[in-house]
Parts: structure tokens; C-alpha cells; sequence
């Protein structure tokens, strides 16, 4: 009992416990926002990183890719776990947005019908059904608001609010957003029906959408209407090697895509798989063999296959059943590929072990700092409990005098150790939480007034700081501030113990 | 706990039963190369209810006999007994207990806590002995208690000051509530008027007087005013490691 009342006595009245008590709240507080925030990155940086891929990817280093893509997906479709599979084709072009911004691009062709069960890409979009339903229901406002005096613009708006969930039911699809007149309002010289254009999605940061300090991102209405010309590089395995393999194909832009990834933010852009295909010539198309002059066709292609697996099911295990149906069609059809540039048949940690283990490497470098900071403290601790079992000397005597146990009298100073544990990790935790949580607004502010700033999305990936804490970090980090604070007073409290209760009284 | 601590104050039968008994105590501090012999050989038997008074000069290790008659310090050889049990079977947590529930101790220089106020000073002793729960189960008639002998030594307007807000007088008085708040059954003080002017000290000194006449109270008190040794039963005189009766 007189522990209790003693320790809360000391608490209360000693400052130089509060400033251990601060020690400790300061470093809990440190090492949850650092860990926090550090945490949170690798753990957006895995999840971007499997929303680009899927569970697997099945691909080959070179843009040739692999033919008989179609059989191989009927064959790993059939797998009882395997919940989606969807081709892609990607290579590199040249980007013109209405002759305003040319740019060299990345281009992926996704067949939309079957990717949204694969990857993150449809949630990457703007104009996602929610967006569509959020603009058919402004649309029904503002008609109502214009019922009772402009009957025909209400009735107009409600014709562009039923467009609007009309395209939402339809989503996915490479629907452009607008009318095939709007379209051929917009370029009324052209000698071409402009509106059979197909759509084209482009990255965010393509189009130089960024965040602005509270994280939202204004898209002005005019960027639905540009026309975008995109020019490839076929690599169609003729054999006229001089032939000009350049095909410029135009396309509406109908929607961005915004993944959080900078790097693929700002290089990517989307177009249907079939007509990249086409363009690339990889599509299945007829030839004349030279030699036998032999009428032919060339099979169908694709770069990779994107693999999405049922709930509940490991990918690693999954991993050598998918291998072994890509080899056996490779074994039928004859290897036709250089031998160190097989079909490859990875999970997406497979294919991004190369980024994954840098992250890996920055949590070790995490640990070791928060060993550090923990020494820190439980030295701070032991040495302020030092001063106080010494300066406490005489009072150590008097309470032994009235009978107090050796135990008894470290059972103070441990449970001062405790409690200052509890109370400054607690602190630290408040004060953790409000500076994690308000992250990016500081880190706004910071740069705002003092022109400071830390976290830029060119190394960092992401242009939001991550703001979310880890139950189980949380519990990890109190726990250990709490502990440091206990073992920290261990040896003051053994000291405070084996003192003679006579020697104790005669201190002065 | 101790077989002590169990057994009721008033095991021990009759007045005349011996309390605290003490014979051929020695005593020495290691000094550098040398031994200070302090008690050379101590023989003394107190009885139940008896106020004892030992006088000395400074240094001549009267409050070294004390601590050790109050299981405060270890001895070299010889045997000190507590109603008939030998300090030396103890383990270190029953002496814990025998100063807790049997001995008071009181100081020249009060020795009070100074974060705790002076009813949680006069307290100290009970809550050491009960656990928290226990603490809490008895508080009422505890405080009770403690505001009682603090009535009874005039600090009633005291209870909540600090002992940086009280005189010397009062404070020893203090340390006097705290010593008898377990009713211990052997009262030590160490020259406990050592501190105070005269009239002072003759109050303190009327307390321990009425304690022994009114409660019977056992006391083996410390001094070095051989005025102040009259009011005991017995006065002794530690002289050259030995007590020897005082001559009048
Ligand atoms: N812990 C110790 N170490 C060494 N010498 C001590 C210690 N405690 C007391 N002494 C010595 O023992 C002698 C007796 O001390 P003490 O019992 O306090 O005498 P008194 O109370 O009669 O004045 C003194 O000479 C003192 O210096
Ligand atoms: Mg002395």
C-alpha cells in the first residue's frame, strides 16, 4: 500500500520525474511516428506493388513476347484456384495530346473486360462508377433546380444524368464519357468520323495532375475533351528489316489513372489490348513463306498474363501448377524463345523482389534505431532513478525503520519505473497519434512557413505521407517504452533495497 | 510472517515476564586496517511495561545498542531476544515484521517523510503492514486511530500540514504518533529531546512519561541528560563498551 501512495507522492512531486516522464512520452512519440509512417510506406509500397501485377504474372523479358497466350489462359483459367486471368501488351511510344504536350510514354494495352478481376487498374480510374453516380446526381440536382422554369435544359440534364449511370452500369468498357456528336463538335474540320476514335486512359501525373496540399486533385472538365495521337513501334517479325514500322493510331482521352505509384503515375498510359495488338502487329495475321511460298498465319501474341487466385489460396502454391502448364505448351509448340529468355511464371513478390528487398533492408535499418532509442531511454531512466534513490537515501531508512521489506522498497522503485512506463507511453501514444494523423498537413504547414520539405513523391513513390498506425506497432512500441522504464529502475531499486536501514538513516 | 507477528501483544503473561533480552552483545565497525570496537560485551534484560533510560557520552555507542535491541542492525556475537526468540533465527523479512508490528522507533532528527503530510506519516507503519486492499478494507479505523493519538498529542490541527511547516517539537511528535500507531510493544528512542530547547524537550519527555504510566508502555529510551534519565524505572550507563547501573 505505501508503495502506491509513496510512488504517486513522488510522481506528483519530484520534477525531476517528470522529466523522465517526458523522456519517455518524447521517445515513444518518436519512435511511433517514425514507425508509423515508415510502416505504413512499405505496406502501401506491397500493396501498390501487388494492385500493379495481381497474385502472378506469367512473362518474358523481350517485347516479342509469347504466342498461344489464348490456349494458356483456357488452361490456367481451368485451375480450380485461379480466379481471373487477363493478357497484357505493353511497349514504348510517342504521346501527343492535341498538340500541346508531346512526351514519350509507356503504353499498356489491357483487355478491360477481364482486368478488373486481376489488378488494381479499374480502381485506379477517375471516372469509376461512383464518380459517374456523384455526376448524374448533380446533374438531377441541378434539373430539378431548373424544372419549374427552363423545362427543356432540365429535361436535357436529366437525359445527361440517365448517359451517366448508363456508363456506370456498363463499367468496365473503353466507352468515351461523351456523345459521338460532342466529339465531332469538337474537331468539325476533320474529313473523318472522329467519334469511331477509341478511348485512351493516360496516367495521372502524364497529364500532370497533382495533389495539392490537402491531398485532392483538380481535373478540369476540359482534359475529358483533348484527342491524343499515340505513335509505336511495331515488332512484327517481318523479314523486310528496312520496312517503317511506325503505326500512329488517335484516340480520345476518356479517363486517368492514378495508381499512387509515381513512377507509373506519370509514365503510363492504357489503351485496349486488342488494338495495341493490331497495331504492333502482333495480332494473328496471314504471310507467305518465303521459301516454300507456303500461305501462313502468324499466332496471336501478348507480353504477359496477369493472374488474379480465388481467396483463401497461396500463391506459392499455386505458383508451380501455372509453371507447369506454361512449359507444357511451350514443349508442344517448340521453344522458340532465346534461352535466357524464357517464359517466366513468378508471384507478383517474385517479380518485385528486386524492390521489395531494398524496402526489406530500410526495416532492419527501422529496428536498429528503435534499439537505439530504447537504450537511450532506459539509460535516461536508470539515470534519474540513480539520483533519486540516492537523494531518497534517509527516506529509503525510514521507511525500512518502519518495517518495509527489502522487496517492499524496490517494489517502489520498480513501480515508479512502471508507472512513469505507463503514463509517458500513453502520452507518447496521444502525441504519436495526433502528429501521425496529421502528417501531411504538418509536413504542408512545415513547408508552407518554413519552406522545409521532406517528403517528396520522386523518392518516395507516393505523394501522400502515410497516416495510419499498426495496432500491433502500437502494442509493440508502449510495451517496450514501458519495459525500458521498468528495467531502467531495476538497478536503482536493487541498490535502494540492499541499503542498511541504519546507514540509510545516518546519510547526510 | 513471523511466529511473532501473529501472536497477540499481550501473549507474553505478567508484568514481570522479560521482553528483550540482550547478553554478551559485541560490536565493531571495520575502520581502513582497524576495528572500532563500539560494544565490547551488552547485557540487558527488560521487562514488559518498564521505561529504561541509557545514558553515555557521544560516541560511546548508544545508538548503536538501540538499533541493534530494534533488529535495525546485526551485531558480531553474542544473542539479542524478542520474547524469548533469538533475533538470529529470523530471516530478514520477520525482522522486517518485528519492527513493523512490535517496535516504534523514534529519532533525534524525527526522520519524517517530507512529501507526506503528518497523518500519512503517523500512517506509515500500517500502510506497510496491510496490502492495498487490505489498507483500504481497514482505512476508516485506521485514520481513526491516527487522528486519536495525533489528538492525543495536540497535532489535531495539524493532519494535513507538511513536516517543512511544522516546528521541532511538533515534528517529534509526529514521529511519536508514528512510532505508537501499530501499538508496538517496545517504544526506542534515540535522544529524542537532542534536538529541542529545554521546555520543548520537557514536553516531549511528559509524553513518554504518561505513555509508560497510562499504557503501561515499554520503553528503552537514549540520552545523554541525565535530568531527563529520572523519569525512567532504570537508568544504565554505557560506558567502555558495557552497560553498568547508573550510580545516583
Ligand atoms: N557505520 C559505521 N561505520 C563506522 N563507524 C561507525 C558506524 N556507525 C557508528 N560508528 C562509530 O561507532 C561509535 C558509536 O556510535 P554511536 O552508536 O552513534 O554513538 P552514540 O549514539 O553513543 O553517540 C562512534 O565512534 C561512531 O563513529
Ligand atoms: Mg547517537
Amino acid at each position: 500500500m505505501y508503495k502506491l501512495h509513496l510512488i504517486l507522492k513522488y510522481l506528483r512531486k519530484r520534477r525531476i520525474a517528470w522529466v523522465s516522464l517526458v523522456a519517455v512520452m518524447l521517445c515513444t512519440a518518436m519512435v511511433l511516428v517514425v514507425i508509423s509512417v515508415m510502416g505504413g510506406w512499405l505496406r502501401m509500397f506491397r500493396q501498390t506493388n501487388h494492385a500493379l501485377i495481381g497474385d502472378l504474372i506469367v512473362h518474358r523479358y523481350s517485347l516479342d513476347g509469347f504466342g498461344h497466350y489464348q490456349e494458356m489462359m483456357q488452361d490456367i483459367q481451368k485451375l480450380p484456384e485461379v480466379k481471373a486471368v487477363s493478357p497484357e501488351i505493353h511497349t514504348y511510344a510517342l504521346l501527343n495530346i492535341a498538340n500541346q504536350l508531346r512526351t514519350g510514354v509507356q503504353v499498356v494495352g489491357y483487355d478491360i473486360q477481364t482486368i478488373g478481376q486481376v489488378n488494381g487498374f479499374v480502381s485506379s480510374l477517375h471516372w469509376q462508377p461512383a464518380t459517374l453516380e456523384e455526376k448524374a446526381k448533380e446533374f438531377d440536382r441541378n434539373a430539378s433546380a431548373l424544372a419549374a422554369r427552363v423545362p427543356e435544359d432540365a429535361e436535357m440534364l436529366r437525359g445527361n444524368a440517365q448517359a451517366m449511370r448508363n456508363k456506370a452500369a456498363a463499367f468496365p468498357s473503353w466507352d468515351k464519357p461523351m456523345a459521338g456528336q460532342e466529339y465531332r463538335d469538337l474537331l468539325p474540320n476533320s474529313h473523318v468520323d472522329v467519334s469511331t476514335w477509341p478511348g485512351i486512359v493516360v496516367g495521372s501525373g502524364v497529364i500532370g495532375l497533382r495533389p495539392d496540399e490537402n491531398g485532392v486533385i483538380e481535373r478540369p472538365d476540359f482534359i475529358y475533351r483533348k484527342w491524343v495521337r499515340l505513335t509505336v513501334l511495331n515488332v512484327s517479325e517481318s523479314q523486310d528489316t528496312l520496312a517503317d514500322t511506325r503505326v500512329t493510331r488517335s484516340y480520345w482521352l476518356m479517363d486517368d489513372s492514378k495508381t499512387g505509384v509515381f513512377q507509373v503515375d506519370q509514365n503510363m498510359v492504357y489503351v485496349p489490348f486488342d488494338l495495341l495488338q493490331k497495331d504492333l502487329n502482333m495480332d494473328a495475321r496471314p504471310y507467305t513463306d518465303r521459301r516454300t511460298g507456303e500461305q501462313k498465319t502468324t499466332f496471336a501474341r501478348c507480353n504477359q498474363l496477369l493472374i488474379s487466385l480465388r481467396d483463401g489460396y497461396d500463391m506459392n502454391a499455386v505458383q508451380p501448377k501455372i509453371a507447369k502448364i506454361v512449359d507444357d505448351l511451350e514443349q508442344k509448340y517448340g521453344d522458340l524463345n532465346f534461352p535466357d529468355d524464357v517464359i517466366k511464371t513468378q508471384t507478383w513478390e517474385e517479380k518485385q523482389a528486386d524492390f521489395l528487398a531494398a524496402v526489406e533492408h530500410e526495416k532492419v535499418l527501422l529496428v536498429i534505431l528503435f534499439a537505439i532509442i530504447s537504450v537511450v531511454a532506459v539509460f535516461l531512466i536508470f539515470c534519474i532513478f540513480f539520483m533519486i534513490v540516492v537523494e531518497k537515501t534517509r527516506d529509503i531508512g525510514i521507511i525500512k525503520s518502519v518495517g518495509a521489506t527489502s522487496g517492499g522498497v524496490a517494489g517502489i522503485f520498480l513501480g515508479y519505473g512502471l508507472t512513469i512506463g505507463i503514463i509517458g507511453g500513453a502520452g507518447g501514444l496521444l502525441l504519436g497519434y495526433l502528429v501521425v494523423h496529421n502528417i501531411n498537413w504538418l509536413h504542408a504547414w512545415l513547408a508552407r512557413e518554413l519552406g522545409v520539405k521532406i517528403w517528396d513523391a520522386k523518392t518516395y513513390v507516393f505523394d501522400t505521407i502515410p497516416n495510419t498506425m499498426e495496432l500491433r506497432d502500437v502494442v509493440v512500441i508502449v510495451t517496450v517504452a514501458i519495459l525500458s522504464s521498468v528495467i531502467g529502475a531495476i538497478v536503482p531499486a536493487v541498490r535502494a533495497a540492499r541499503m542498511n536501514p541504519v546507514e540509510a538513516l545516518r546519510w547526510e | 510472517m513471523s511466529r511473532l507477528a501473529e501472536q497477540p501483544a499481550s501473549s507474553s503473561a505478567g508484568r514481570d515476564a522479560l521482553l528483550l533480552v540482550a547478553s554478551g552483545v559485541r560490536k565493531s565497525y571495520r575502520m581502513g586496517d582497524s576495528d572500532l570496537q563500539v560494544l565490547r560485551r551488552v547485557d540487558l534484560s527488560v521487562k514488559a511495561g518498564e521505561f529504561i533510560a541509557i545514558e553515555g557520552r557521544s560516541g560511546s555507542g548508544k545508538s548503536t545498542l538501540l538499533h541493534i535491541l530494534g533488529a535495525l542492525e546485526s551485531y558480531d556475537a553474542g544473542s539479542v531476544s524478542f520474547d524469548g526468540q533469538d533475533f538470529s533465527r529470523f530471516s530478514s523479512a520477520q525482522r522486517s515484521a518485528l519492527r513493523n508490528r512490535q517496535f516504534g522507533f523514534v529519532f533525534q532528527f524525527y526522520y519524517l517523510l517530507p512529501e507526506l503530510n503528518v497523518l500519512e506519516n503517523t500512517m506509515l507503519a500500517a500502510m506497510v503492514e496491510h496490502s492495498w486492499l487490505s489498507f483500504h478494507a481497514s482505512k476508516g479505523s485506521l485514520k481513526r486511530h491516527a487522528v486519536d493519538l495525533l489528538k492525543r498529542l495536540g497535532l489535531e490541527e495539524r493532519l494535513r500540514h507538511r513536516p517543512q511547516q511544522l516546528s521541532g517539537g511538533e515534528r517529534q511528535r509526529v514521529a511519536i504518533a508514528r512510532a505508537l500507531m501499530n501499538q508496538p510493544r517496545v517504544l526506542f528512542a534515540d535522544e529524542p529531546t537532542g534536538n529541542l530547547d529545554f521546555d520543548t524537550g520537557r514536553q516531549i519527555m511528559n509524553v513518554l512519561e504518561r505513555l509508560h504510566r497510562q499504557a503501561n508502555q515499554t520503553i528503552i529510551m537514549v540520552t545523554h541528560d541525565r535530568s531527563l534519565a529520572r523519569q525512567a524505572d532504570r537508568i544504565l550507563v554505557l560506558k567502555n563498551g558495557a552497560l553498568e547501573p547508573a550510580q545516583a
